[in-house]
Formats: C-alpha cells, structure tokens, sequence
C-alpha cells in the first residue's frame, strides 16, 4: 500500500536526475526520475532538495510541485539499495505545470525491487523441461532458439516462423525494439505470419485514413487549445489520455484559451468552445464535459456497429445545408474520387429526408440530434470565416463494424468541411499508446493473413510472443489459449524424455515439429503472464526506465529521449538487444553449417548501444532533405538525422516528427501542423472513398439476432478501458491500489435490467456466447442504454475478448470487430471476495 | 465554514509547530485538536476544519452507509484532507464521495479515502478522529501525506 508512509524522502540536492516520458498512454507526459543512495534524503529548504521547493510552507493549488506517495520508491541500482522519485516534469509541453493522471503519477510503484510485488518480473532465460522451469544461460538460450529457428525454416519455410509483438511507442516498444524485432522478423528471417499485440494481423488500423492521404496522427496539442468545436468520436480521453483532457481540451471548454485564439487569430470570431461527443455509453469525458461546459455538449449515442451510418449522414447534412468547404475541395482534393464519394457515401441520389430517416432508423440517433451535430461541426462561423472543428477518434472507431470504412468515413467528414491543415483542425486519433514505429517493409499482402485463425487451425512451427499476452487479450481468447496449450503440448515430450540432453535439444525438437501440428513456444516478456508460462522458452525483456529509447506522442509527434534510469532485474535485456542476439546466433550456425548466403541475411545486429539501433532504424527513412511542401510526404515518424545527443539537449521540449534536414542550412526543422501544403498522395490531393450502404451487422453478430440464439444471448455487449486499469493489467495487477479498485474485470449493467436479473454492484456474473465465457464484476450504472453491457476491455482476471468472433474481422483490413456483439448474463455469486467502490466511473459531479 | 474558537486556536498552536520543527527520520504526530460536535456533522452532513494547521482545511463528513473505523452511532462519520492530491485544489463532498472541481478525481470516502477515478494517483489523507463522552470530536492524526507537503502535517 502507499499510503502507510508518515513522511516521504525528498530527492536530496545532489541526486542524479533524468529526463523522461510517461510509458503510458498516448499523451507522453514528461517525468523527471531523481536517484540517490538509501537511505538519505533531501531537506525542507529548497536548496536542500533536488525539486527546488521550499517544504517549509504549503505549496499552492495548480501551481506547487507535486510529489505524493506513489511517486516515490525504493529500488536498486548497481546490487544497491536506492531511492526513486518519479515526478511530473516542470519543463513538459505535454503536461503542462506538472500536470499527470493516475498512471504516470503512480509508475514509480512499478519499479522492480526484489522486496515489492514487482519481485515477481522475469530475470533470467529459462527453458521449460515437462512442468519445471530450468535456468538458462543466455548463450545457451539463444543457440537453442537460433538451431530451433534455422531447423524451421529449412523444414517448413520463413512463414512457419510466427510472432506476436508489439509495435508501439512508450513502454513496449519504442524506435529502437521496433526497428530490432522488424529487422529480425521481416528481412532476416522474412515471414509473413507475424501479427501486432493486440489483434490477429500485420495491419494497420487506420488505413481508411492513410490512404486519405491522411497519416492518423495529424493534430497537435496546440489545435487542441484553439478549435472552435471539439468531436471526440469513440474516445475516451478523460479516462485513456487523462492529460490531453485535462490540460487541453478543458482548458479549452472553460475559455481559459481565449488569449492564445487571440493571439493565433487575431479578431476572428472566438464562440463558446463546443463539443460533440459520439459513444453509445454515457463515459466519464461526456460527464465531464458537461460540467465544464454546460449546454455546449451534444451527446449522440449511436447503436453498436452503426457508426459508419452516421458519419456518413453527417456529411449528407453538411453537403445538403450548403457547410461544405468548396474552396478547399477543389484546391486539395481529389475530383475523381469525389464523385464516387457524393454517389456512394453521400448518397446524392436518394432524397436527403430519406436518408436522414434511415440513417435515425439504424443509428437510433434522432433526426434532429444528427442535424445539430453537423451544424456544430461544420456551419462556418459567418460569410468569411470557417468553423476550425477538430476531431478525436479512437476505439470506438477503429474496432468498429466495417474498420476501414468507418475511419475513412470520419476523416472525409472533417475533410468535407476543410478541417484538415489549419489551425484548430485536424482529424486525429486520440491513441492508445505512443508511437515508434520504424521497420522494414511488412513481406506480405494487404489485407495480411488472419494469424491468429492460422495458428488455431495448426499453422506455424515456431512462435514468438514478445512483449504482449495473447492467451488473455486476443479475439476468443480462451479458445485460442487452448488451442495453443495443446500444440505446444504436442512438443513438451522433445524435452523432458530420456535422453534428452543439452546438445540433443534442438534435434529432438526438430524431430517433435517434423509431424503432427507441433508448435515450439518462445516468449519475451516483463512478467510470467499466462502465455509466458505456456510457452517452451522465456527470454526475459527490460521495461521502461531500465534502457534507453525514443518515442513520439501521438498529439504533435513529439520525440523525446527516454533515458534510463535503473538496471533491469537479474540479466533482463531490452527487445533490441535480444532479437539481435538470437540474429547473431543464427548467423553464427548458418556459418558453421556453411552457409554464408543465409548467414548474410542475419547480418548487420552488431549494436552496442540503444542509439546504435536508433540511428540504423533512422537511415531506413527515405531523404528528408526536403522543404517544408516536401516534409507532408515524410514518414510522420521520420527522425533521420537526429542523434541521442541532440534530444539529450532538447530534453523534454523535444522535436516534432517529421523531422526534415533543411536543404541549404542542413538544420533539423521539425513539423507543427501537417498538410498546410499537400496531403500524402502521389499528386498531394486528398482521396475520397466511396463506402457501400449499411448492409447489416456482420455475420457472427448477426447470427445472435434471431431465433434460440437471440433468446439466450439477449444483450449488446460492448468494451473499453477505465482510468485506474491499464491495459491488460501487467503492472497494474500487482499494485494493491489498483488492485482494491478494479479487483475484477467489471461489466456495467442498466439498473431496470440489473432490477430483472437481480443483481447489485459487487456481484459476480458470468457472460457467454458462443464464442467464450467469462467473469465479471456487475457495476449498477446509468451509463449505457437498457438491454447494453459495456465491459472492462482487459483485466488480468480476464477479457470482453473472449467473447469476441476470431471471423468478426473486416476483410479489407483484417481488423477484428472488437466494440459490439451479443452475450448472455447470469449471476455467479453474491459474495464476492472483493467489494469495489460504490462510485461508478461516470460519477464526477 | 464551521469553526468553534477552540479548535481554531489549537489548529494555530499545531501549525506553528510544524514551521519549528526539524527534519528527522519520521515527523512527529502532530497534536490533537477539536474539530465540533457529532450532532453538528450530523445534522449537515459534513463540518469543515483546519487541521493540524490553518492552512489544512478538512472535511468530516457522515456517509449514508456504515464503515470500517467510522464513528458515531451508524459508524459512518470520517473525515479527510479536502485537499486534492493531484493539485491542491479544494474536494468537495457530494454524494458519499469528494470531487474534486478542477480535474474531477473522484475519492471513496467509505475505502480509506482511495482515488476511484480521475488523474490522482494517490488516495486523499485521512484524519484519525477521536470522540469524547460528551460527542465532540477530535483530530487526531492524518495517515497519508498532505498535498504539497512531505507529510502528514
């Protein structure tokens, strides 16, 4: 617990001190690491503590430093025993006067120390021999994964090589593992049977806006603080990008950035800043907006699985009341394709009454809510002067019914009214998690293959999991577990018969995966998760603070250096320097075996340092010796030529991806605001897509409609995340805080169904369909419609995912519909071991 | 804001303390002090006061339900910090819970305090109350750090 202590150790004058960002969500909020030796500590006088503040009086509201409980911790560094304290930056654009959330305000408790419930982190190779886990050492690990590997794709081809990884920015990934593992995966080895955390492909979850022209990360936290309506489609960021909410768009809901639209735009006209906000449940952000901006929220809710409908009505209205931006149509956009989306997505030949009424009739959204929404979003200010409307969407979008048509029909909705490259626009995903995306070229086809129906159907001879937990997390979860444990169960006898000695190991393996549908298991991991515990092998993986690594925030694309500021556990590695380990192992056995040919494919991993795999992933962006026209086209992640050096000195200002090198000075220009000139097309128009009609749920939700089925299964079940549960839960699960908060997965219930099932807040029930069963705790809230569930997404007690259709995929894009589909519910127990608060999560005012 | 001249006086005395003392290894607990009577929290619902010095308000509060160290005859009157963990700014009690207005987080005065929703990331301090035979109650010590602070007082 941290609230036991009676006085918190002040970081003394003279601890070491590192700039870094918050591992967490999607906003990046800068945090400064302070280290000293236990057991000393500052002093009240400010030149006595390394914060510079003077403890002898109270600090102030909003402008004091604050450092609390969870933000401090005791680690060790060097074999010895030390102090952390793990605090909200002063200097951060991000996080502006020490801002923080709940998450980065508390990351210091996830530390790892042997004598805290951090002790439970991964700190060696181990090999898993029948049910007993044997110590490895790294270079035996890595030969046997390496003759493991080479033996697989001789027997099977590089596709039978599957992975699972990360991509991200922040905490698991950065550009540095990022770069590694793609190096590994797709040029040396070359498989395509790779899919990303958290769904069952090699995708992109936004192409429905890159092929826009449109990169899904195009607003900055100063459009945030100057539009004159905000939309916050599918999005959460009160609770999932807590800091963006709190030090941008409120400031901007209260008028408290009225001098700087002043400023940006001198006397144009500054009304009331409005927000739309599109959920089917009534979320803490829709709550809190109405507190800060009473009669200037619009709050739509449409039925699951219909959002596409409605943003395409949207822009129906917006066509039809005369709000579209003509001018920046024809400037910037596409006339061809314009016209198959006024034909398909507009729907210009049926009659606009029509239209409207269908539309209310599949969203349940009134005609008159649909009108006012569009008026919000697009009437221009006066004659002369456009609405600047900025949209923010998230899950709600992307994990929606038909993925690439509904981003696309959201971005072109902003782009209809020509909210793309001003000030105060955009049409930006809100994020999950920062971004760090830099690797070779993806070897296989757009829409990838399903690897995860792959796998399960007895696909792949080896798979790697590296730093996510599918047997929890991903769509049918529980069934995929059990198809998984039964093949690598099928190997377990290469291991464990007589016989089985060191140097036979790889032989015998080989032998186990020559028939049947065998599968050798490797994961790289933080902690012993249930797909770690699974698998055959376990590498274990550094965790933020224990390397270096850069990242960009998904609000302006900042990139910071993200020092390191305490060992790993035991010989825990970073991504980077494991997959170039195991690279230099195949390398070295292809050699042995003669074979320089594929001994040269693996080639290239001999990396000493994190910014040596920061500077290779750096060169694979194409040149950025451009001007400011040219730097639309970069990668919006394109770094090259900035060096560790220079965002050392940087610090937390950082530089704003894409990253330029000016063509005649050669200085590193950084980008603000994206496609003021051109938008990322062969000819820098904008493409329009032309969307089919709503032609229903898709099938595995569809076939819960009718009959038995829709008798058993009578509820709409959609999901999300909660401020005080990240993620899956791999830290969060072992802070008793957090824990006591959120002691299970919780499903929220409409009180007059709640009244019919007889269940109150803190009971147990399980909720099942066809595709999986799983437990969670009922929460009593007016937050969702009657006869609609909405679930915590993830939680180290279990997954809405497991009740999710591995098929219920969009086949354009292989993107699984994670956000709607139909269960049944029944009381499991009213005695649960855990009560949680009374508060409901929407419950602020 | 509802302050008896005793208690006021003695929060005074407590504050005063807190500028003289020295650091040392663990603060000293800072020293009782009359914050109303029962009734009164009673009757409203919550009694606000300063403690352990002025510049400290806190809020007893009685709750609508039992819970683990309340006191009274329903075992429900606590009292808390009313200042916000996240950034100093002043709760409000509402509803069995305190908001804050700023950044509504949101603390379960019925679970110790603890933060359920909102960028806090720790639980507001809870002031040990005491209760004499006459029905007055006392502040007797805060578990917890105070916003701003380096510890309980």
């Amino acid at each position: 617990m941290t609230r036991s202590r009676s006085r918190l150790p002040l970081p003394p004058a003279h601890a070491e001190r590192f700039e870094t960002v918050c591992p967490f969500c999607s906003v990046g909020c800068g945090y400064t690491a302070f280290r000293w030796p236990s057991p000393r500590y500052g002093g009240p006088a400010p030149q006595r503590n390394a914060l510079g503040v003077d403890y002898r009086v109270p600090q102030a509201p909003l402008t004091g430093r604050p450092y609390t409980e969870s933000m401090y911790a005791e680690i060790r560094h060097r074999g010895r025993p030390h102090r952390l304290a793990l605090v909200p930056s002063d200097a951060s654009p991000v996080n502006r006067a020490c801002d923080h959330s709940s998450r980065g305000g508390s990351r210091a408790q996830s530390t790892y120390a042997p004598q805290r419930s951090t002790h439970t982190r991964l700190t060696r190779p181990q090999l898993r021999v029948g049910e007993t886990w044997v110590d490895l050492e790294w270079r035996e690990a890595e030969a046997l994964l390496a003759e493991v590997l080479a033996n697989v794709i001789d027997d099977h081809g590089a596709d039978a090589v599957a992975a699972k990884t990360f991509d991200h920015g922040g905490g698991g990934g950065g550009f540095e593992n990022n770069f590694a593992v793609g190096r590994l995966l797709f040029e040396a080895i070359g498989t395509q049977s790779v899919s990303i955390h958290n769904r069952p492909g090699y995708n992109s979850e936004v192409w429905g806006s890159r092929d826009r022209g449109v990169h899904e990360l195009n607003a900055s936290l100063e459009d945030a603080r100057l539009a004159d309506t905000l939309v916050l489609w599918g999005a959460n960021p009160f609770e999932t990008a807590t800091v963006l909410f709190t030090s941008h768009l409120l400031p901007n809901l209260r008028g408290e950035t009225a001098s700087e639209k002043q400023l940006a735009f001198g006397d144009e006209a500054r009304p009331p800043t409005r927000v739309v906000l599109i959920d089917p449940r009534r979320t803490a952000t829709v709550v809190a907006s109405e507190a800060a901006a009473p009669g200037r929220v619009l709050h739509l809710r449409p039925r699951l699985g219909t959002d596409v409908v409605l943003a395409d009505a949207l822009a129906r209205v917006v066509y039809e009341e005369g709000w579209s931006d003509r001018s920046f149509i024809e400037a910037r956009t596409d006339p061809e394709s314009f016209e198959s989306y006024r034909r398909k997505s507009l729907r210009l030949d049926v009659p606009y009454a029509r239209v409207l009424a269908e539309a209310s009739r599949f969203t349940e959204i009134p005609i008159a809510l649909i009108v006012t929404a569009a008026r919000w979003m697009a009437e221009p200010k006066s004659a002369t002067t456009r609405r600047r409307t900025l949209t923010y969407y998230e899950k709600g979008v992307i994990w929606n019914h038909r993925n690439l048509d509904t981003v696309a029909a959201v971005v072109q909705l902003s782009a209809l009214a020509g909210n793309l490259g001003r000030p105060g626009t955009g049409c930006s995903r809100q994020g999950g998690h920062q971004e760090g995306y830099v690797r070779p070229p993806y070897p296989g086809p757009r829409p990838p293959p399903n690897v995860d129906a792959w796998l399960a159907r007895g696909g792949g001879r080896l798979f790697w999991v590296m730093g996510s937990n599918p047997f929890l997390s991903t769509p049918g979860a529980t069934e995929f577990a059990r198809s998984m444990t039964e093949r690598v169960r099928r190997v377990d006898h290469a291991l464990t018969s007589a016989g089985a000695s060191k140097s036979s190991r790889a032989k015998r393996i080989r032998e186990a995966l020559s028939s049947g549908d065998g599968l050798f298991m490797v994961v790289s991991e933080l902690y012993p998760t249930a797909t770690a515990k699974a698998a055959h092998l376990i590498l274990p993986a550094a965790g933020w603070g224990e390397m270096d690594l850069t990242s960009i925030s998904c609000h302006g694309r900042l990139l910071r250096l993200y020092s390191a500021f305490m060992d790993p556990p035991g010989e825990a590695r970073p991504d980077w320097a494991i997959a170039a380990g195991v690279a230099r192992a195949v390398r070295k056995l292809y050699l042995k075996r003669g074979r320089t040919k594929d001994a040269r494919r693996f080639a290239g991993f001999d990396w000493k340092e994190a910014e040596d795999v920061f500077l290779a992933g750096g060169e694979t962006f194409p040149d950025n010796r451009v001007d400011a026209s040219g730097g639309d086209q970069l990668p919006a992640e394109c770094y090259r030529g900035v060096t560790y050096d220079r965002l050392r000195e940087l610090g937390q200002t950082g530089i704003p991806t894409p990253v330029r090198q000016d063509p005649k000075s050669g200085e590193l220009v950084g980008t603000v605001r994206r496609y003021t000139h051109r938008f990322n097309t062969s000819d820098g128009r904008f493409r329009w897509h032309g969307s089919a009609p709503w032609d229903g749920h898709p099938a595995a939700v569809e076939k819960y409609l009718s009959g038995t089925r829709a008798r058993k299964h009578p509820f709409w079940l959609t999901n999300g995340r909660t401020q005080r549960w990240w993620q899956t839960g791999f830290h969060d699960a072992l802070d008793e805080d957090k824990r006591a908060s959120v002691p299970y997965p919780f499903v929220e219930v409409h009180p007059e169904d709640a009244r019919e099932l007889r269940i109150e807040t803190g009971d147990l029930v399980a909720l099942f369909n066809e595709e999986g069963r799983e437990t969670f705790q009922a929460r009593i809230a007016h937050s969702t419609k009657r006869g609609v569930l909405f679930a915590l997404q993830y939680h180290a007690r279990g997954s809405s995912n497991a009740l999710v259709s591995t098929s219920a995929v969009d086949p354009t894009t292989t993107i699984p519909y994670y956000k709607g589909t139909r269960v049944g519910l029944s009381r499991l127990s009213t005695r649960p071991d855990a009560k949680p608060s009374k508060i409901a999560p929407n419950v602020l005012e | 804001m509802a302050l008896n001249r005793r208690g006021f006086l003695s929060a005074s005395a407590a504050g005063a303390a807190v500028v003289a003392s020295k650091p040392g290894p663990t603060a000293a607990a800072p020293g009782r002090t009359h914050v109303g009577a029962l009734r009164t929290v009673l009757e409203q619902g919550e009694l606000r006061a300063q403690y352990p010095d002025p510049s400290s308000p806190i809020v007893v509060v009685a709750l609508s339900e039992p819970v683990e160290g309340g006191l009274g005859p329903g075992r429900n009157v606590v009292a808390y910090s009313l200042l916000c963990t996240h950034r100093g700014c002043t709760v409000a009690f509402r509803g069995d819970r305190l908001v804050c207005p700023c950044h509504f987080s949101v603390f379960d005065p019925a679970r110790g305090g603890a933060c359920e929703q909102g960028p806090a990331s720790t639980g507001l301090p809870r002031v040990r109350l005491e209760i004499d035979d006459d029905e007055q109650l006392y502040a007797a010590g805060i578990e917890g750090i105070l916003w701003g602070r380096r510890e309980g007082r």
